[in-house]
Protein backbone atom coordinates (compact mmCIF):
# COMPACT_ATOMS: atom_id res chain seq x y z
CA UNK A 1 0.00 0.00 0.00
CA UNK A 2 1.15 3.51 -0.80
CA UNK A 3 2.89 5.06 2.22
CA UNK A 4 1.58 8.50 1.39
CA UNK A 5 -2.06 7.47 1.65
CA UNK A 6 -1.50 5.54 4.88
CA UNK A 7 0.57 8.05 6.73
CA UNK A 8 -1.01 8.74 10.11
CA UNK A 9 -1.86 12.28 11.05
CA UNK A 10 1.22 13.48 12.83
CA UNK A 11 0.39 16.06 15.50
CA UNK A 12 2.08 19.41 15.20
CA UNK A 13 5.14 19.53 17.45
CA UNK A 14 4.64 21.68 20.49
CA UNK A 15 7.26 23.49 22.52
CA UNK A 16 8.06 21.87 25.85
CA UNK A 17 6.36 24.57 27.92
CA UNK A 18 2.97 23.64 26.44
CA UNK A 19 3.03 20.07 27.69
CA UNK A 20 0.61 19.68 30.55
CA UNK A 21 1.72 16.98 32.91
CA UNK A 22 -1.36 15.47 34.43
CA UNK A 23 -0.24 13.96 37.68
CA UNK A 24 2.19 14.68 40.44
CA UNK A 25 4.08 11.79 42.02
CA UNK A 26 6.46 11.86 44.88
CA UNK A 27 9.74 10.02 44.75
CA UNK A 28 12.21 10.26 47.53
CA UNK A 29 10.59 13.49 48.64
CA UNK A 30 11.17 15.03 45.23
CA UNK A 31 7.98 15.94 43.43
CA UNK A 32 7.96 14.86 39.79
CA UNK A 33 5.60 15.85 37.04
CA UNK A 34 4.52 13.03 34.76
CA UNK A 35 2.16 12.46 31.91
CA UNK A 36 -0.51 9.92 32.68
CA UNK A 37 -3.57 10.09 30.48
CA UNK A 38 -6.49 7.76 30.28
CA UNK A 39 -9.61 8.05 28.19
CA UNK A 40 -12.60 5.79 28.10
CA UNK A 41 -13.03 5.16 24.41
CA UNK A 42 -14.42 2.10 22.72
CA UNK A 43 -12.58 2.12 19.41
CA UNK A 44 -14.80 -0.61 18.03
CA UNK A 45 -17.93 1.38 18.77
CA UNK A 46 -16.42 4.43 17.12
CA UNK A 47 -15.17 2.44 14.13
CA UNK A 48 -11.73 3.95 14.64
CA UNK A 49 -8.45 2.27 13.92
CA UNK A 50 -5.88 2.00 16.71
CA UNK A 51 -2.99 3.22 14.57
CA UNK A 52 -3.49 6.93 15.16
CA UNK A 53 -3.55 6.33 18.91
CA UNK A 54 -0.33 4.32 18.77
CA UNK A 55 1.19 7.16 16.75
CA UNK A 56 0.58 9.49 19.70
CA UNK A 57 2.03 7.20 22.36
CA UNK A 58 -1.22 5.60 23.52
CA UNK A 59 -1.68 1.94 24.37
CA UNK A 60 -4.98 0.11 24.11
CA UNK A 61 -6.95 -1.84 26.63
CA UNK A 62 -10.55 -2.90 26.67
CA UNK A 63 -12.74 0.18 26.51
CA UNK A 64 -9.95 2.68 27.06
CA UNK A 65 -6.72 4.13 25.82
CA UNK A 66 -3.82 5.03 28.09
CA UNK A 67 -0.46 6.63 27.92
CA UNK A 68 2.18 7.50 30.42
CA UNK A 69 5.74 8.70 30.15
CA UNK A 70 7.07 6.82 33.17
CA UNK A 71 7.32 3.44 34.73
CA UNK A 72 8.32 2.29 38.17
CA UNK A 73 11.14 -0.14 38.75
CA UNK A 74 11.24 -2.81 41.44
CA UNK A 75 12.93 -0.42 43.82
CA UNK A 76 10.05 2.03 43.50
CA UNK A 77 12.02 4.53 41.41
CA UNK A 78 10.31 6.42 38.60
CA UNK A 79 11.95 6.50 35.17
CA UNK A 80 10.94 8.31 32.03
CA UNK A 81 10.17 5.92 29.18
CA UNK A 82 9.61 6.52 25.48
CA UNK A 83 7.41 4.60 23.03
CA UNK A 84 9.57 2.88 20.43
CA UNK A 85 8.70 2.24 16.82
CA UNK A 86 10.22 1.29 13.47
CA UNK A 87 9.31 1.82 9.85
CA UNK A 88 8.88 -1.70 8.49
CA UNK A 89 10.26 -0.94 5.05
CA UNK A 90 13.44 0.61 6.51
CA UNK A 91 14.16 -1.98 9.20
CA UNK A 92 17.56 -3.54 8.71
CA UNK A 93 17.94 -7.25 9.30
CA UNK A 94 21.56 -7.56 10.37
CA UNK A 95 23.88 -10.52 10.07
CA UNK A 96 23.38 -11.42 13.71
CA UNK A 97 19.60 -11.40 13.23
CA UNK A 98 19.97 -13.68 10.22
CA UNK A 99 22.06 -15.97 12.40
CA UNK A 100 19.24 -16.06 14.94
CA UNK A 101 16.81 -17.06 12.20
CA UNK A 102 19.19 -19.73 10.93
CA UNK A 103 19.90 -21.06 14.43
CA UNK A 104 16.17 -21.55 14.94
CA UNK A 105 15.33 -23.07 11.57
CA UNK A 106 14.60 -26.37 13.35
CA UNK A 107 11.67 -24.85 15.22
CA UNK A 108 8.07 -25.03 14.13
CA UNK A 109 6.64 -21.54 14.19
CA UNK A 110 3.07 -20.44 13.63
CA UNK A 111 1.35 -17.05 13.65
CA UNK A 112 -2.40 -17.14 14.32
CA UNK A 113 -5.15 -15.45 16.32
CA UNK A 114 -4.27 -15.25 20.00
CA UNK A 115 -5.62 -17.97 22.23
CA UNK A 116 -4.65 -18.19 25.89
CA UNK A 117 -3.78 -21.75 26.88
CA UNK A 118 -2.25 -23.50 29.90
CA UNK A 119 1.00 -23.94 28.00
CA UNK A 120 1.34 -20.19 27.57
CA UNK A 121 0.33 -19.48 31.17
CA UNK A 122 3.00 -21.83 32.50
CA UNK A 123 5.67 -20.41 30.24
CA UNK A 124 4.69 -16.84 31.14
CA UNK A 125 4.85 -17.53 34.87
CA UNK A 126 8.28 -19.16 34.63
CA UNK A 127 9.55 -16.37 32.39
CA UNK A 128 8.29 -13.60 34.65
CA UNK A 129 9.75 -15.19 37.78
CA UNK A 130 13.09 -15.54 36.10
CA UNK A 131 13.23 -12.12 34.46
CA UNK A 132 11.59 -9.91 37.04
CA UNK A 133 11.93 -11.97 40.20
CA UNK A 134 8.21 -12.06 40.88
CA UNK A 135 4.98 -13.52 39.54
CA UNK A 136 3.08 -11.43 36.99
CA UNK A 137 0.46 -9.03 38.33
CA UNK A 138 -2.23 -11.02 36.57
CA UNK A 139 -2.31 -14.22 34.50
CA UNK A 140 -2.68 -14.02 30.73
CA UNK A 141 -6.30 -15.14 30.76
CA UNK A 142 -7.13 -12.11 32.91
CA UNK A 143 -4.95 -9.72 30.93
CA UNK A 144 -6.57 -10.88 27.69
CA UNK A 145 -9.94 -11.72 29.10
CA UNK A 146 -12.11 -10.59 26.22
CA UNK A 147 -10.03 -11.23 23.12
CA UNK A 148 -12.83 -10.77 20.59
CA UNK A 149 -13.73 -7.38 22.10
CA UNK A 150 -10.18 -6.02 22.11
CA UNK A 151 -9.90 -2.83 20.03
CA UNK A 152 -7.20 -4.30 17.80
CA UNK A 153 -6.87 -7.80 16.43
CA UNK A 154 -4.75 -9.89 18.81
CA UNK A 155 -2.32 -12.36 17.28
CA UNK A 156 0.29 -14.77 18.60
CA UNK A 157 3.49 -16.25 17.28
CA UNK A 158 4.28 -19.63 18.85
CA UNK A 159 7.62 -21.44 18.60
CA UNK A 160 7.76 -25.18 19.17
CA UNK A 161 10.83 -27.37 19.65
CA UNK A 162 9.85 -30.99 19.02
CA UNK A 163 6.49 -31.02 20.80
CA UNK A 164 7.22 -28.36 23.39
CA UNK A 165 6.15 -24.72 23.30
CA UNK A 166 9.34 -22.80 24.08
CA UNK A 167 8.46 -19.24 23.12
CA UNK A 168 5.55 -17.09 22.11
CA UNK A 169 4.76 -13.47 21.52
CA UNK A 170 1.54 -11.51 21.47
CA UNK A 171 0.94 -8.54 19.22
CA UNK A 172 -1.89 -6.29 18.12
CA UNK A 173 -2.70 -5.56 14.50
CA UNK A 174 -4.12 -2.26 13.35
CA UNK A 175 -4.90 -1.03 9.87
CA UNK A 176 -1.29 -0.17 9.01
CA UNK A 177 0.77 -0.96 12.12
CA UNK A 178 1.38 -3.64 14.65
CA UNK A 179 2.06 -3.20 18.35
CA UNK A 180 4.16 -5.84 20.07
CA UNK A 181 2.62 -6.58 23.44
CA UNK A 182 4.61 -9.34 25.01
CA UNK A 183 7.46 -11.73 24.28
CA UNK A 184 7.96 -14.82 26.43
CA UNK A 185 10.52 -17.57 26.12
CA UNK A 186 11.91 -20.54 27.96
CA UNK A 187 15.10 -19.76 29.88
CA UNK A 188 16.24 -23.30 29.20
CA UNK A 189 16.76 -22.28 25.56
CA UNK A 190 18.25 -18.84 26.17
CA UNK A 191 21.07 -19.51 23.70
CA UNK A 192 18.56 -19.47 20.87
CA UNK A 193 17.81 -15.74 21.35
CA UNK A 194 14.12 -16.51 21.24
CA UNK A 195 13.11 -12.97 22.18
CA UNK A 196 14.85 -11.67 19.08
CA UNK A 197 13.34 -14.51 17.07
CA UNK A 198 9.76 -13.62 18.00
CA UNK A 199 10.40 -9.97 17.13
CA UNK A 200 11.80 -11.00 13.74
CA UNK A 201 8.74 -13.16 13.12
CA UNK A 202 6.45 -10.25 13.97
CA UNK A 203 8.40 -8.09 11.54
CA UNK A 204 8.01 -10.80 8.89
CA UNK A 205 4.28 -10.79 9.49
CA UNK A 206 4.16 -7.00 9.19
CA UNK A 207 6.14 -7.10 5.95
CA UNK A 208 3.99 -9.87 4.49
CA UNK A 209 0.86 -7.80 5.18
CA UNK A 210 2.26 -4.54 3.85
CA UNK A 211 2.11 -2.77 7.19
CA UNK A 212 3.93 0.47 7.84
CA UNK A 213 4.95 0.72 11.50
CA UNK A 214 6.12 -1.72 14.13
CA UNK A 215 5.73 -0.54 17.72
CA UNK A 216 7.89 -2.31 20.28
CA UNK A 217 6.60 -1.06 23.60
CA UNK A 218 8.63 1.52 25.52
CA UNK A 219 12.32 2.28 25.65
CA UNK A 220 13.83 2.83 29.09
CA UNK A 221 17.42 4.06 28.83
CA UNK A 222 18.02 3.33 32.53
CA UNK A 223 17.01 -0.33 32.42
CA UNK A 224 19.39 -2.69 30.61
CA UNK A 225 16.56 -5.11 29.88
CA UNK A 226 15.03 -2.64 27.42
CA UNK A 227 18.20 -1.64 25.59
CA UNK A 228 17.86 -4.51 23.07
CA UNK A 229 15.34 -2.32 21.24
CA UNK A 230 18.16 -0.14 19.99
CA UNK A 231 19.66 -3.14 18.17
CA UNK A 232 16.85 -2.86 15.66
CA UNK A 233 17.48 0.12 13.42
CA UNK A 234 16.43 2.68 12.48
CA UNK A 235 14.62 3.19 15.78
CA UNK A 236 12.30 6.11 16.51
CA UNK A 237 11.32 7.28 20.00
CA UNK A 238 8.38 9.43 20.95
CA UNK A 239 9.47 12.82 22.20
CA UNK A 240 6.82 13.54 24.83
CA UNK A 241 7.77 17.16 25.18
CA UNK A 242 7.42 17.94 21.49
CA UNK A 243 4.82 15.26 20.72
CA UNK A 244 6.59 13.84 17.73
CA UNK A 245 8.71 10.87 16.76
CA UNK A 246 12.45 11.40 16.47
CA UNK A 247 15.23 9.16 15.24
CA UNK A 248 17.39 7.39 17.82
CA UNK A 249 20.47 8.96 16.25
CA UNK A 250 19.07 12.49 16.21
CA UNK A 251 20.86 15.08 18.38
CA UNK A 252 17.67 15.78 20.37
CA UNK A 253 17.43 12.08 21.34
CA UNK A 254 20.71 11.99 23.26
CA UNK A 255 19.61 15.05 25.23
CA UNK A 256 16.13 13.62 25.77
CA UNK A 257 17.42 10.30 27.11
CA UNK A 258 19.62 12.08 29.63
CA UNK A 259 16.76 14.10 31.03
CA UNK A 260 15.30 12.81 34.27
CA UNK A 261 11.64 13.23 35.12
CA UNK A 262 10.81 16.91 35.51
CA UNK A 263 10.59 18.11 39.03
CA UNK A 264 8.17 20.64 40.33
CA UNK A 265 9.65 24.07 39.96
CA UNK A 266 11.82 23.11 36.95
CA UNK B 1 -19.51 -11.88 17.82
CA UNK B 2 -18.90 -15.31 19.34
CA UNK B 3 -16.31 -15.77 22.05
CA UNK B 4 -15.70 -19.48 21.72
CA UNK B 5 -14.07 -21.18 18.79
CA UNK B 6 -15.79 -24.02 16.99
CA UNK B 7 -14.99 -27.48 15.71
CA UNK B 8 -16.84 -28.76 12.68
CA UNK B 9 -16.42 -31.46 10.09
CA UNK B 10 -15.53 -30.20 6.62
CA UNK B 11 -15.00 -31.47 3.11
CA UNK B 12 -11.86 -29.63 1.94
CA UNK B 13 -12.11 -31.01 -1.59
CA UNK B 14 -15.51 -29.46 -2.24
CA UNK B 15 -14.32 -26.18 -0.79
CA UNK B 16 -11.37 -26.02 -3.16
CA UNK B 17 -13.59 -27.15 -6.03
CA UNK B 18 -16.17 -24.42 -5.43
CA UNK B 19 -13.46 -21.80 -5.00
CA UNK B 20 -12.23 -22.55 -8.51
CA UNK B 21 -15.58 -22.58 -10.31
CA UNK B 22 -16.77 -19.91 -12.70
CA UNK B 23 -20.33 -18.55 -12.74
CA UNK B 24 -21.80 -21.37 -14.81
CA UNK B 25 -19.95 -23.93 -12.73
CA UNK B 26 -21.44 -22.49 -9.55
CA UNK B 27 -24.94 -22.66 -11.00
CA UNK B 28 -24.48 -26.24 -12.22
CA UNK B 29 -23.16 -27.34 -8.83
CA UNK B 30 -26.07 -25.63 -7.09
CA UNK B 31 -28.50 -27.59 -9.26
CA UNK B 32 -26.66 -30.88 -8.71
CA UNK B 33 -26.64 -30.48 -4.95
CA UNK B 34 -30.02 -28.75 -4.64
CA UNK B 35 -31.64 -31.52 -2.59
CA UNK B 36 -28.84 -31.34 -0.09
CA UNK B 37 -29.03 -27.56 0.07
CA UNK B 38 -32.80 -27.65 0.63
CA UNK B 39 -32.30 -29.81 3.73
CA UNK B 40 -30.05 -27.30 5.46
CA UNK B 41 -31.53 -25.70 8.58
CA UNK B 42 -29.40 -22.60 8.13
CA UNK B 43 -27.44 -21.55 5.08
CA UNK B 44 -25.16 -18.84 3.77
CA UNK B 45 -26.08 -19.06 0.08
CA UNK B 46 -28.25 -15.98 -0.38
CA UNK B 47 -30.19 -17.33 -3.38
CA UNK B 48 -31.65 -20.20 -1.35
CA UNK B 49 -34.14 -17.75 0.11
CA UNK B 50 -35.75 -17.68 -3.34
CA UNK B 51 -36.34 -21.44 -3.50
CA UNK B 52 -39.77 -21.30 -1.92
CA UNK B 53 -41.04 -19.24 -4.90
CA UNK B 54 -40.24 -21.86 -7.53
CA UNK B 55 -37.27 -22.75 -9.70
CA UNK B 56 -37.72 -19.90 -12.17
CA UNK B 57 -37.60 -17.35 -9.41
CA UNK B 58 -34.71 -19.15 -7.74
CA UNK B 59 -32.65 -18.97 -10.94
CA UNK B 60 -33.36 -15.25 -11.32
CA UNK B 61 -32.38 -14.61 -7.71
CA UNK B 62 -29.19 -16.65 -8.08
CA UNK B 63 -27.99 -14.61 -11.05
CA UNK B 64 -29.06 -11.39 -9.43
CA UNK B 65 -26.94 -12.16 -6.37
CA UNK B 66 -24.05 -13.33 -8.53
CA UNK B 67 -23.99 -10.07 -10.48
CA UNK B 68 -24.13 -8.08 -7.29
CA UNK B 69 -21.58 -10.01 -5.22
CA UNK B 70 -20.01 -13.09 -6.86
CA UNK B 71 -17.71 -13.71 -3.88
CA UNK B 72 -20.64 -13.97 -1.54
CA UNK B 73 -22.33 -16.55 -3.79
CA UNK B 74 -19.11 -18.51 -3.93
CA UNK B 75 -18.53 -18.30 -0.17
CA UNK B 76 -22.16 -19.25 0.46
CA UNK B 77 -21.74 -22.48 -1.47
CA UNK B 78 -18.39 -23.23 0.12
CA UNK B 79 -20.00 -22.85 3.53
CA UNK B 80 -23.20 -24.73 2.77
CA UNK B 81 -21.55 -27.67 1.02
CA UNK B 82 -18.17 -27.68 2.72
CA UNK B 83 -19.15 -27.50 6.40
CA UNK B 84 -20.88 -30.64 7.56
CA UNK B 85 -23.21 -31.10 10.50
CA UNK B 86 -23.38 -28.81 13.50
CA UNK B 87 -20.35 -27.06 14.96
CA UNK B 88 -19.16 -27.84 18.47
CA UNK B 89 -18.41 -24.74 20.58
CA UNK B 90 -15.09 -25.15 22.29
CA UNK B 91 -12.86 -22.72 24.14
CA UNK B 92 -9.11 -22.41 23.77
CA UNK B 93 -8.51 -23.96 27.17
CA UNK B 94 -10.35 -27.11 26.18
CA UNK B 95 -8.55 -27.18 22.83
CA UNK B 96 -5.16 -26.56 24.42
CA UNK B 97 -4.11 -30.13 23.75
CA UNK B 98 -3.97 -29.08 20.11
CA UNK B 99 -3.04 -25.39 20.43
CA UNK B 100 -0.12 -26.10 22.77
CA UNK B 101 1.22 -28.89 20.57
CA UNK B 102 3.75 -28.51 17.77
CA UNK B 103 1.40 -30.23 15.33
CA UNK B 104 -0.75 -27.09 15.34
CA UNK B 105 2.11 -25.29 13.59
CA UNK B 106 2.03 -27.67 10.62
CA UNK B 107 -1.58 -27.66 9.58
CA UNK B 108 -3.20 -26.42 6.40
CA UNK B 109 -5.39 -23.41 7.04
CA UNK B 110 -8.38 -21.91 5.26
CA UNK B 111 -5.98 -19.53 3.51
CA UNK B 112 -4.71 -22.45 1.44
CA UNK B 113 -8.19 -23.72 0.57
CA UNK B 114 -10.16 -20.55 -0.01
CA UNK B 115 -9.10 -17.37 -1.80
CA UNK B 116 -8.92 -13.96 -0.22
CA UNK B 117 -12.23 -12.26 -0.75
CA UNK B 118 -12.69 -8.78 -2.09
CA UNK B 119 -12.92 -6.40 0.87
CA UNK B 120 -16.11 -4.92 -0.57
CA UNK B 121 -17.82 -8.30 -0.62
CA UNK B 122 -20.05 -9.70 2.12
CA UNK B 123 -17.89 -12.81 1.89
CA UNK B 124 -15.02 -10.83 3.41
CA UNK B 125 -17.19 -10.09 6.43
CA UNK B 126 -18.69 -13.55 6.84
CA UNK B 127 -15.73 -15.73 5.94
CA UNK B 128 -13.96 -17.53 8.75
CA UNK B 129 -10.38 -18.50 9.47
CA UNK B 130 -9.84 -22.13 10.36
CA UNK B 131 -7.18 -24.78 10.76
CA UNK B 132 -7.70 -28.08 8.95
CA UNK B 133 -7.41 -30.91 11.44
CA UNK B 134 -7.16 -34.65 11.05
CA UNK B 135 -8.07 -37.41 13.50
CA UNK B 136 -4.77 -37.18 15.38
CA UNK B 137 -5.34 -33.49 16.08
CA UNK B 138 -8.81 -34.27 17.39
CA UNK B 139 -7.27 -36.88 19.68
CA UNK B 140 -5.11 -34.12 21.15
CA UNK B 141 -8.23 -32.07 21.89
CA UNK B 142 -9.98 -35.08 23.38
CA UNK B 143 -6.86 -35.59 25.48
CA UNK B 144 -6.97 -32.08 26.95
CA UNK B 145 -10.69 -32.45 27.69
CA UNK B 146 -9.86 -35.69 29.52
CA UNK B 147 -6.99 -34.07 31.45
CA UNK B 148 -9.16 -31.27 32.73
CA UNK B 149 -11.83 -33.74 33.78
CA UNK B 150 -9.23 -35.69 35.79
CA UNK B 151 -7.96 -32.48 37.37
CA UNK B 152 -11.46 -31.81 38.66
CA UNK B 153 -12.47 -29.00 36.30
CA UNK B 154 -16.00 -28.80 34.94
CA UNK B 155 -16.60 -31.82 32.78
CA UNK B 156 -18.32 -31.66 29.43
CA UNK B 157 -19.05 -35.27 28.47
CA UNK B 158 -21.03 -34.20 25.41
CA UNK B 159 -18.04 -32.32 24.07
CA UNK B 160 -15.69 -35.22 24.74
CA UNK B 161 -18.03 -37.61 23.00
CA UNK B 162 -18.48 -35.28 20.03
CA UNK B 163 -14.75 -34.84 19.55
CA UNK B 164 -14.12 -38.59 19.76
CA UNK B 165 -16.99 -39.22 17.31
CA UNK B 166 -15.53 -36.68 14.91
CA UNK B 167 -12.15 -38.42 15.12
CA UNK B 168 -13.80 -41.75 14.40
CA UNK B 169 -15.63 -40.25 11.41
CA UNK B 170 -12.39 -38.91 9.99
CA UNK B 171 -10.73 -42.28 10.38
CA UNK B 172 -13.64 -43.87 8.50
CA UNK B 173 -13.64 -41.35 5.64
CA UNK B 174 -10.33 -40.07 4.39
CA UNK B 175 -11.94 -37.29 2.34
CA UNK B 176 -13.18 -35.49 5.43
CA UNK B 177 -11.35 -33.29 7.88
CA UNK B 178 -12.29 -31.13 10.85
CA UNK B 179 -12.05 -27.36 11.02
CA UNK B 180 -10.87 -25.54 14.12
CA UNK B 181 -12.67 -22.27 13.45
CA UNK B 182 -11.27 -19.17 15.12
CA UNK B 183 -13.91 -16.71 16.23
CA UNK B 184 -12.48 -13.27 15.58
Amino acid sequence: MDEETRKPDEPQPQPAWQITPTRKVTWDCIDCLVIEDQELIDLRDRGENPDKYWAEGWTLTLGQVRRSDFNVDQDGRYHRVYPARYWINKLKITKSMRRVLARNSDLKIVTRPLRITPGKENLYLAFHLNRFGCAPREPLNKRYQYIVYHPARLMETCCFLDEELIAFSIFEVGDYSIWSNLGVWSQAHAARSLGTLTILKEIEYARAHGLMHYYLGHYNPRDARYLYKSRFRPLELYDWDNQRWIGFDAPRTAQMLREPLRRRGD
Amino acid sequence: MKENDELQLIDPAIMTHVAGLDADGLWQLTLERLDELKRLESFHSPALHGLSYGMEHFEKVFWMFYEEDPDQVRWGLIHDLGFIGKPLRIDAWAASGYLDHAWSADVTTSRELIPEWDEESDAHYFAVLFDVLDADHLDLIAGSLDSFRKLGFADDPAARLTVRTMAKTLRGDSTLRAAYIYQT
